[in-house]
C-alpha cells in the first residue's frame, strides 16, 4: 500500500530521496556555518569588536598601539600611538611595513613638525612641550588592497612594537 | 579583472546563501520579504560596483553576472547532478491525503502550508481531498485534487 516516507516515488514526479537527504543534510550544515558567521562577526571576526580591538606595548613601556587587527577594504581603520614618557626636545615616530604603499593615510592628528619617508617607511618627528608628559598620535587609515600586513612601530629607534593586520576583501 | 571577480563571488556568495536558507523562504512573499529583498540588492550593490561609477565598469558586472548564469545553465543541462544540487528536485508531501510528516518538517512546511496552497489554488477544504501535494522546485506547492 504505503510506501516508507524515505523511499523515492515515481508518480507523478521522479524523485531523488537519496540526494534529497543529502541536500537536507547540506542545509543543516549550512545553517551552523551561517549562525556561527554571524556570531562571531557580531564578535569582531571581521573588523570592529573586541576580537579585532587589540593594543600592544613595547619592551620598555614607553610606546603603546591601540589598533585593529581584522580590517575591511575601502573603510577605515584607526591606528592611536601613546608615548608614555617624552626625553628631550623631539620624539620620532616611525611607521614601516608594506602597509604604508597599501593603505591610504585619511587624518593624521596632531600635525607632525615633520614627516618624512624612506623606502615604505614614515617618520614623523613632534616637538615636546617642557610640560608635557606623554603624547598621543591619532592616524585614520583605508587599506586599498586585501592582505596580511605586518606593521612595525618604533619610538626614537629604540622602542618598537610589531604588530600584524589582515585586511578583507 | 577585480569587476569580473567582485561580480562572480557575489553571485556565488548569493547562490551559496539562498541555497541554505531553502525554498520555504521562496514560498510566501509577503511585504516584509519584499523588503528584506530590496535592503538584500542594496547591500549586494555596494560590493559590486565599489566606488566604481563608470558606464563600463556597470556594463561589465552585468555582463559577468549574465555569463556566468548562462555558463550555469550550460553546465546544468550537461551535467544532471548539478541541477539536483543548485535547483534541488521536487518533493512528495501528500500522498492519497496522507501527509507524509517527516518529508513536510524536514522541508519546513507545515500541514497548514499545504491546506493554504489547497485552498487558494484548488478550493479544497481537508486533506483528504488532495491526492498529491507536490514541493516544486520553484518553492511553491502544487496540488493535484483527488478526482
Amino acid at each position: 500500500m504505503h510506501k516508507p516516507e524515505d523511499e523515492s516515488r515515481r508518480y507523478p514526479v521522479q524523485e531523488n530521496m537519496r540526494w534529497q537527504r543529502i541536500e537536507w543534510r547540506i542545509q543543516y550544515v549550512g545553517y551552523v556555518v551561517l549562525f556561527s558567521l554571524v556570531i562571531l562577526g557580531a564578535c569582531g571576526l571581521f573588523s570592529k569588536g573586541f576580537l579585532s580591538e587589540r593594543q600592544i606595548t613595547s619592551a620598555d613601556g614607553n610606546l603603546r598601539v591601540e589598533y585593529e587587527r581584522f580590517g575591511l577594504r575601502d573603510s577605515n581603520m584607526h591606528l592611536t600611538l601613546r608615548v608614555a614618557k617624552l626625553r628631550g626636545s623631539h620624539f620620532t615616530l616611525s611607521i614601516s611595513g608594506e602597509e604604508m604603499d597599501h593603505f591610504q593615510i585619511q587624518s593624521l592628528q596632531p600635525q607632525p613638525l615633520s614627516a618624512r619617508s624612506e623606502d615604505n617607511q614614515l617618520i614623523l618627528t613632534y616637538a615636546v612641550n617642557r610640560q608635557q608628559a606623554g603624547a598621543t598620535v591619532w592616524l585614520g587609515v583605508q587599506p586599498k588592497t586585501y592582505g596580511r600586513y605586518p606593521v612595525t612601530v618604533t619610538l626614537n629607534d629604540s622602542s618598537d612594537v610589531q604588530f600584524t593586520q589582515w585586511v578583507y576583501p | 579583472m577585480e569587476t569580473v571577480l567582485r561580480a562572480a563571488s557575489m553571485y556565488l556568495i548569493l547562490m551559496v546563501v539562498l541555497k541554505i536558507a531553502g525554498r520555504r523562504t521562496l514560498l510566501e512573499m509577503t511585504s516584509f520579504d519584499l523588503i528584506l529583498l530590496l535592503i538584500i540588492s542594496e547591500a549586494t550593490q555596494q560590493a559590486l560596483l565599489g566606488d566604481d561609477f563608470s558606464v563600463t565598469g556597470a556594463s561589465l558586472t552585468i555582463i559577468t553576472l549574465i555569463v556566468i548564469d548562462i555558463l550555469f545553465g550550460m553546465m546544468k543541462s550537461h551535467f544532471p547532478r548539478l541541477e539536483l544540487l543548485i535547483d534541488g528536485g521536487s518533493l512528495i508531501l501528500v500522498e492519497n491525503g496522507k501527509l507524509l510528516a517527516m518529508r513536510a518538517r524536514k522541508a519546513g512546511i507545515s500541514e497548514d502550508d499545504i491546506l493554504l496552497s489547497a485552498r487558494c489554488t484548488q478550493g479544497l477544504e481537508r486533506l483528504d481531498q488532495i491526492k498529491f501535494a507536490i514541493l516544486e522546485k520553484n518553492g511553491k506547492i502544487s496540488i493535484v485534487p483527488q478526482s
